[in-house]
Parts: structure tokens; sequence; C-alpha cells
């Protein structure tokens, strides 16, 4: 089902006051404002106070890019009266490099992406970061966790050892 | 004789390398040469082995027979010289063995053959006219298992081999004057049946015999074990053990075995360039002859195809042609040693400034938390608890899924180590078990609950908690009489009962033979229900054992035998003042073709899968034994070769049966116990569950991380890159990454540490106290 091309605007407003127009169908990634849309259908601005502008630029940009990317398949599968599985499989492959690059961000920022794909439920999205953060505490001691995500061990040393001794198998060495 | 350079038939390497080569039979005229390092073959045409037949090869020497004129002869690799001995007019299984004393070249070297199945031996010097029959009286009553016709002789000896691991050892001066003097006491151990064999190869080895046994079970005749004795001399102080001994060996240092249907061959394996403490053996196998490495540093094995076309050639075509001193012009090549890279790498680098106030990890709301840990193993879920306080009470929202199964195996047992390999996530981590500390060998069988049965040796089991390090010892139970042992409740509480399995392979297969062992003081009623009293309860502690033992057990025999349990007079392996195993023969009017797979526990009842589809149902409460006619056998001849192994798993309330042939050609067949109809249904897709195989024991899960559901993990690790799991994907029918050439551990569990883990929180909650003593005890 091919849209019309004027689609609706929507303005997507951050928590520092930052405004940014996107085409309703990019906005409806969004779970929760496809929620909101679908509520009140005349609604064109919307406030998200727990997204930071430079967090909503990328929500956004993920957004485009993956509902460029189904436009692009179901055009190809339109034109050719069947989608060729070779094709897609490449397009995917595409997809998950563009992902795989969109990934490389700090921990800061991977946390502020979480917790923005959550808040704005992006299932896409909240499943690639959480994936990325699993990756970079696997197989790793939990010094070397601390370091890679900055956390401060505020545990005593009396905590930790309790903690630990429920499991002390869990942080014998590994190989 | 041909006229041209000998030297040009051989490979470049020959003679300075370990070389397999296969004879010219039937088929093809040529030699076929097989380097085993890489499977690269040549063919050679060597005109002295045509329409002969190898019956081994010792150093350069082959000993060759006519098929026709039965002419028997060693051909020298080396100057193609011959040495004549007289013609063997006995007709010849296929697998017996010849054996010399010494090199061909040497006056007084002497020949032996022992018959497969007879009772004597043929033996003869070089120079003999003709071979001369020995009775030798190793087929006793008491082992009724025939000759293998593996011999050697050694410092003196002759040694024999019967089927099982019985060896006869004689004099051999005196047994030539008609003396039988054995000078071993036999070294028994039953071999468990038709479908369990085991191949035995002597191999002398810096100044020392050494026994290897390699075990195979089922139909396939699939290799599930390898174990090295060293025959011990006792020094002359020693009183105790007068007579020479077997003594099981953990690794064979710096040399490396070469083992073949006709030969076994020891070489320092540093001059060779080969790896050391490996023990190579071909063996055939249903998909052709296999080449199997066994590598005794860490207890693995794996195996590659080298002939593909020679598929369960029991003749084994091949032997190990082996270098010699006079061989060699042998430069010495050391492999470079293979340096493992650390591949961590951090990916993500340094804290970028940011002028916004930073958002912390620690702020993750708990739901946030809870997602990370779908897409985490058990440990790194745990390692994320102890990060800080925030994370601290995290440990609570780990899900079940999570704690997956491991393998558990034990590379390095004798340093009391045992390692838990994580197939989904690739990860090994390794745990000091001072309660494994043994100079024996171990098998594991079953685990269940977080506990794992494990024996020691012949005949000591145990009951084992890996991470607590919590062991019970079991009364002791010869190895080869059970098939599987499995237990029901919790081995630290009154109401565990042990029960082991055996299967007899008469010729209709329909008697099952149950041992069953439960803790402390009980009585049989009349009705056959056993009850705890309350003393046993109470006494089955370790201060009371002993007395109470005996009192238990007498009541035991006395009241309740009947027809429910008889014990086995024969048993004479426990020791005063502990408790047995009580024996129980069942019988059922349908056969039933057990094997070594555990059974499931399942609606209060033991499920045992045969390995045509047939249920078998223990019931341990009533103690009785049914062979189900539904549902009927998934493969109705019991000959079913392609099936190496089944197992039966439970998940969410259902049985599922898995069929797995020994080779990648044929697909894997799962089947689901439709217990409406009770048939089996062929399943094409698992869905949301995977399944951990194992010969022992299996473990069906719900799939702990999406990409992968709908497999099959094998108890197997691809150590290519760094180790992974290996497993069968019912999606692509394909193995992942390969089926041959990657390594299996030699005694593994499927362990699941799941309902540990519960277990020692809810501990935790109830008895702060209890957990802190026992933890003092660990540290």
């Amino acid at each position: 089902m091919a849209r019309s091309s004027t689609e609706n605007m929507i303005t997507l407003m951050s928590s520092d006051g930052e405004e940014f127009m996107v085409t309703e169908k990019v906005a409806r990634e969004c779970t929760t404002i496809r929620n909101m849309l679908e509520d009140d259908c005349v609604i064109t601005n919307i406030p998200l106070p727990n997204v930071t502008s430079d967090i909503l630029s990328m929500v956004i940009e993920y957004c485009m890019e993956h509902v460029a990317a189904a436009e692009k398949a179901a055009a190809e599968t339109a034109e050719k009266g069947s989608s060729s599985a070779p094709a897609a499989a490449k397009a995917n492959k595409d997809l998950e490099e563009w992902d795989k690059a969109f990934m490389n961000v700090d921990v800061y920022t991977l946390c502020d992406l979480i917790l923005a794909a959550n808040y704005l439920n992006v299932s896409g999205l909240l499943d690639l970061t959480i994936q990325t953060a699993a990756n970079l505490i696997k197989g790793k001691s939990p010094e070397q966790i601390r370091k890679t995500f900055h956390i401060q061990n505020d545990l005593s040393l009396e905590e930790e050892e309790k903690i630990r001794s429920q499991t002390p198998w869990a942080f014998e060495k590994s190989e | 004789m041909l006229d041209i350079e000998r030297k040009d038939q051989f490979p470049s390497s020959f003679g300075r390398l370990p070389w397999l080569i296969k004879f010219p039979d039937e088929e093809k005229e040529t030699c076929t040469f097989i380097n085993f390092t890489n499977g690269s073959k040549e063919e050679r045409n060597i005109p002295e082995m045509k329409g002969k037949k190898c019956f081994g090869c010792f150093g350069e020497w082959v000993l060759l027979i006519d098929k026709e004129t039965r002419e028997c002869f060693f051909l020298s690799l080396v100057s193609y010289s011959k040495v004549h001995l007289p013609p063997f007019k006995e007709s010849i299984v296929c697998i017996e063995k010849f054996s010399l004393s010494s090199s061909p070249t040497s006056p007084d070297c002497i020949i032996t053959y022992a018959s497969f199945n007879g009772d004597f031996i043929l033996f003869c010097h070089k120079h003999d006219k003709e071979w001369t029959k020995l009775l030798v009286p190793y087929y006793h009553d008491q082992y009724p298992h025939g000759c293998s016709g593996v011999n050697v002789i050694y410092n003196g000896w002759l040694l024999i081999l019967s089927k099982c691991r019985l060896a006869k050892i004689f004099d051999f001066a005196a047994l030539c004057d008609h003396k039988r003097v054995e000078v071993i006491p036999s070294y028994a151990l039953d071999d468990y049946s038709e479908t369990y064999k085991m191949d035995k190869y002597f191999v002398e080895s810096c100044n020392s015999l050494y026994l290897v046994i390699i075990h195979k079970f089922g139909l396939g005749q699939h290799v599930i074990h390898m174990e090295v004795h060293q025959l011990v001399e006792p020094s002359e102080e020693s009183e105790i053990q007068d007579r020479l001994y077997w003594n099981y060996v953990p690794n064979i240092g710096d040399q490396a075995f070469f083992l073949s249907r006709y030969n076994g061959v020891s070489l320092c394996a540093k001059e060779f360039g080969v790896e050391p403490n490996c023990i190579y053996a071909t063996v055939p196998c249903f998909d052709g002859e296999r080449l199997y490495k066994f590598c005794l540093d860490n207890q693995t094995f794996s195996f590659d195809l080298l002939l593909p076309e020679d598929r369960w050639n029991f003749e084994g075509p091949l032997f190990w042609a082996i270098p010699t001193s006079r061989m060699q012009a042998i430069e010495f090549e050391t492999p470079l040693d293979v340096v493992e890279s650390n591949k961590d790498r951090v990916i993500i680098e340094e804290n970028q400034e940011r002028n916004q106030i930073l958002r912390q990890w620690t702020d993750l709301p708990i739901e946030m938390v809870e997602l990370l840990f779908q897409r985490l193993s058990l440990v790194d879920c745990l390692r994320v608890s102890t990060l800080c306080k925030a994370w601290a009470s995290t440990s609570q929202s780990i899900p079940e899924e999570n704690a997956w199964p491991w393998l558990m195996h034990s590379p390095d047992v004798f340093n009391g180590k045992c390692k838990f390999f994580d197939p989904v996530c690739g990860k090994e981590y390794s745990l000091e078990m001072d309660v494994l500390f043994t100079n024996q060998q171990i098998a594991f069988h079953s685990s269940r609950d977080g506990w794992v049965v494990m024996s020691e040796g012949d005949e000591a089991i145990y009951v084992l908690n890996p991470l607590t390090k919590e062991m019970i010892e079991l009364p002791g139970l010869d190895c080869p009489c059970y098939n599987c042992i499995s237990f029901t409740g919790v081995p630290t509480s009154p109401d565990f009962r042990a029960f082991a399995f055996y299967f007899e392979y008469d010729d209709n297969d329909k008697m099952v033979k149950i041992y069953s062992y439960r803790p402390g003081q009980k009585e049989l009623t009349e009705t056959g229900q056993e009850e705890l009293t309350e003393t046993g309860q109470e006494e089955w502690t370790e201060t009371g054992q002993d007395e109470l033992t005996e009192t238990g057990q007498e009541e035991f025999t006395e009241t309740g035998q009947e027809e429910l349990t008889e014990t086995d007079q024969e048993e004479e392996l426990t020791e005063t003042g502990q408790e047995e195993w009580a024996e129980t023969i069942l019988e059922s009017d349908i056969q039933f073709c057990g094997t070594i797979n555990n059974p499931v526990f399942f609606h209060g009842e033991f499920y045992c899968l045969d390995r045509r589809g047939q249920l078998g149902v223990f019931n341990p409460e009533v103690v009785t034994w049914r062979v189900l006619t539904k549902p009927e056998p998934i493969c109705s001849d019991v000959p079913c070769y392609a099936y190496a192994c089944c197992s039966l798993v439970e998940i969410q309330g259902d049985l599922i049966a898995v069929f797995r042939p020994d080779t990648p050609l044929k697909p894997i067949e799962v089947y689901k116990l439709d217990r409406s109809k009770m048939a089996w249904s062929e399943v094409d897709n698992l869905g949301d569950i995977t399944i951990f195989v194992g010969f022992r024991n299996s473990i069906a899960v719900p799939s702990p991380l999406k990409r992968f559901r709908n497999s099959i993990y094998f108890p197997k690790f691809d150590d290519r890159e760094h180790r992974n799991g290996v497993f069968y994907s019912m999606d692509d029918h394909q193995y992942h990454p390969r089926f041959y050439g990657v390594e299996q551990p030699t005694t593994y569990v499927w362990f699941q540490p799941s309902k540990l883990l519960l277990q020692k929180d809810m501990d935790a909650e109830t008895s702060s106290l209890q957990d802190e003593s026992s933890l003092k005890t660990l540290n």
C-alpha cells in the first residue's frame, strides 16, 4: 500500500527545546508516538521531555534508515511481483552493517539510547542497544565490566564478598 | 623385481614422519600412502605386496601372507629384503594379531600368533620349518569371553588379551615347556555386551608396556572413551603387590602413540615434530576409516575421515609405517609454537567528554537490566550483580533460562581441576575441585538438580555438587555392571534414592537389573512399600552411619526381599560396615534393547529409551518394570546401524527422543511422544527449544538465546579460533561449524546449575549461619 507523497509532518521536541521535523511514518516507528497519534490524530507537535536533542537526533536517524530500508524492500517487491531472496538477504545484511556502524558510540550514549529506545518504545533500537551492551559485558570480570562502563564500585569489601560468596564459582577465573 | 630407484616409490617425507599405508586389495593394485597430518594421499606400486595380505608392521618390517600359497615373510620397507617364515596354514579371521620378540633380523626372533576365540597360540622362530601350536588355558570358565587375539611378547612374557580387559600373562619359556605359569592375576572386567566393545592395543614405549583401550558403544561402534594402562613391575621391597599389575596412567609424557589394527607404536613426539602426549588411532566406522586423535593433555579427542570409501572395513585396511633409526635422514623440524593472541578487545575506548550531566549505567531501571540479562549467560549475570549497590539485588531477576547446561569435563582431574564449558557463549570456566583429587580414572554418569553422579576407578561412586563442592559417597558398584545411574530426591536428604540400571544383552533382551540404594535405615512392609523409619532419618548422619548400616542392612535383607529384591551373592565389592546396593531382576515379555543413555524421571517413574524407540518404564515405588507396547518402535529392525546414539529428554511435559546417526550424511531424527495416541511423531522444528545431547545424559531447555533456538548441542568444541560450541541446526540440518575434526572430552556430563542457584538463595534466606559455616570449609 503506497501512501500519498504529501505525508503529514510531525514535530518532535527534545528536552532541551530543539525541534525535529519528521514524516509521520518515521515518527510512527516509535510505538509511544504511534499510540499518541492514534489517540489524537490531529496532534502535530510532540514534546519529549525525557530525550535530549543529540539522542533524539540519533533515534530519528535510526528510524529514518529503517523506514527507508523497509520502503526499498516494498518497492522491489512491487516491481518484480515477488521479492528475490538474494536481494532481500543483501538488503538485510546492509542494514545490519548500518546498525553495527550506528552502534559505534561511547557507553554513555549507549545508555541514553537504551533509555530513549525504551521510553519511545522503538523495539528494534532497544534490541540493538541492549545486545550491544550485552556484548560489552560478556565474558568480562566484574572489574573489567566496571571499567568498560565507568561504574563506581560503591560496595564495601564485605558486601561484595557476601554477594560473591553466594556463588563463588561464578567469580573464579575463566579461560 | 623392478629395476628402478626404489626410493622414489615412497613419498618424500617417508621415513621422517609416520605414514599410513593402505594395502592393495581387490579393487586397487597400488598401495595408498596417507599423510596423516593433512589427509593427502599418494598411490605407489609395490609389486612385492601384490596378492598378499598384511598382518602387521614392525618398524620397517611388514608381515605379509600370500592369500593363495600362504607363503609368509617379512618385507623391509627400506631395503625390500625379505625374511622368510614357515608358511602360515591356519585360517585367519581378520582381527588376530601377530607379535615379535625382537627385530626379524635378530637370530632369536620369535613370532607369535593368538587365534581369535581359540585356546591356542602359534609361534615360530624365523628359520623353523613350521609353526608350533601351543595350547593356552586362557579360555577359563570364569571368563567365558574367549581370546581377542591381541598378544605381545614382552620381557620374556607372553601376554594375551581376552575380549574383555582380562589379560593373561605367561612366562613364555615355561609355556613352551608345556608348563602353565601365570605371572599376573587376571585383570578382569566384563565386557558389556555385543553393543559395547573395547579395542585393545599393546604399545611398548620407553621400556614399559602400555595397554590402550578404546571404548566403543552401540551397533554403530561409536568411540566414546579411551584409557591407558601401564604394566607395573613391583619393586623388590614391595610385599603387597608381589605380582605385575596394570596401573592407569593419565598421560604418556613426550611420547605419541600410533595405533592401527596391525600395530601400535610409540614415538618421541618432539623428534618427529608431532604433538606429544597424543594417541592417534585408525578406527573403522560407519562412514569410513577414521583417524582419531586423543589428546591426553586436556582429555579430549577428535576425529577426521581418512577413507570415506572404506565403510566399516573391520579388516582395518590401514597400518602405520613408522620411521626407524635406519630409515631416517631426519631433519628435526620442531613445529612452531602456536601463540594464541589474546583476543580481548575493548570496543569502546575512553570516556568522551560531554557537557551534559552523565547518565550513569547504574541508573538503568531494573526492567532494562532484566532485558540485558536475557542476553547474558548465568555467570555474566552474576558478575553484573556484584558491580555496585544499585545492582546488588538484581541477582533475584536472573531468569531461570539463563542457567542452560554446561559441559562439565575434567581435563586435569589429577590436579583437582574441573572445567565447565558454556557451549552457547563459547566460554569455559575452571573450578578447583579438591574433592576430585584422585589418581584414578573418573567418569561422569548423570546429573540432576545441580548434582552429578560420578565414578572413580572401577567401583567407587559419588554424588557431587560441583558448585558447592559437597560430595557424598555411595556404596561401590562394579562399573560395568550398570549402564546408567540416576537418582531421585536431594542427595543430602533422607529421601535420596539412587538407581543403577543394567539391561541384559541376552538373546531376548528382556531382562533388566536394577540396583537401588537409599541412605539410612529402612523397612520393607509386606506390600513392598518402603518407608523410612524415624530413626533412619535421624541417624543418616556421618556420625551414626557405621552402627546404623549394619542393622539397616540386616533388616533390609531379612524382611522384605521376597520377589522384590534379591541380593547378589557374587557381589563382593562393598566393604564391610557399608550399605550395599540392592539388586532386583525384573523381566518383561517384550524385548528391550537398552543403551547407556540416562532414563528420564517423569511423573514419578523412570522412562528408558531403547535404541529402536521403545519405552521401558521403571516404577521405583512399587518396583516394577514394564516395556510399553505403545509407542511402537521407530525403527523395527534391531540392528539399526545408522543410529550411534539415542537420547530421551523431557521438556514442558513432553518426552522427546533424539536419534543421532554417526555421520553428517544422515539427518538427526527427533520424535515427540504424542501422549494422547501414545505414538512417536517426527518433529521437523524444535522451535524455542535447545537440546544438549550426550552419550549418557541429555538435557532439553527453553532456548537460552534466540539465535540458539531449534538446535541440538553436542558435547564437543571447536578450538580453531577460540573454543566454540558444536551444534546441529534443525533449520538447515547441518552441523555447525562442522562434524569432523572437532574436539570432544573423553568424560563429560551436561550440568545445569539452575536449581542449585535457587536453592542457594533459599539457603541464604533461611539459614545464613549454615551458609557461612559451609563457606569456611570451601575456603
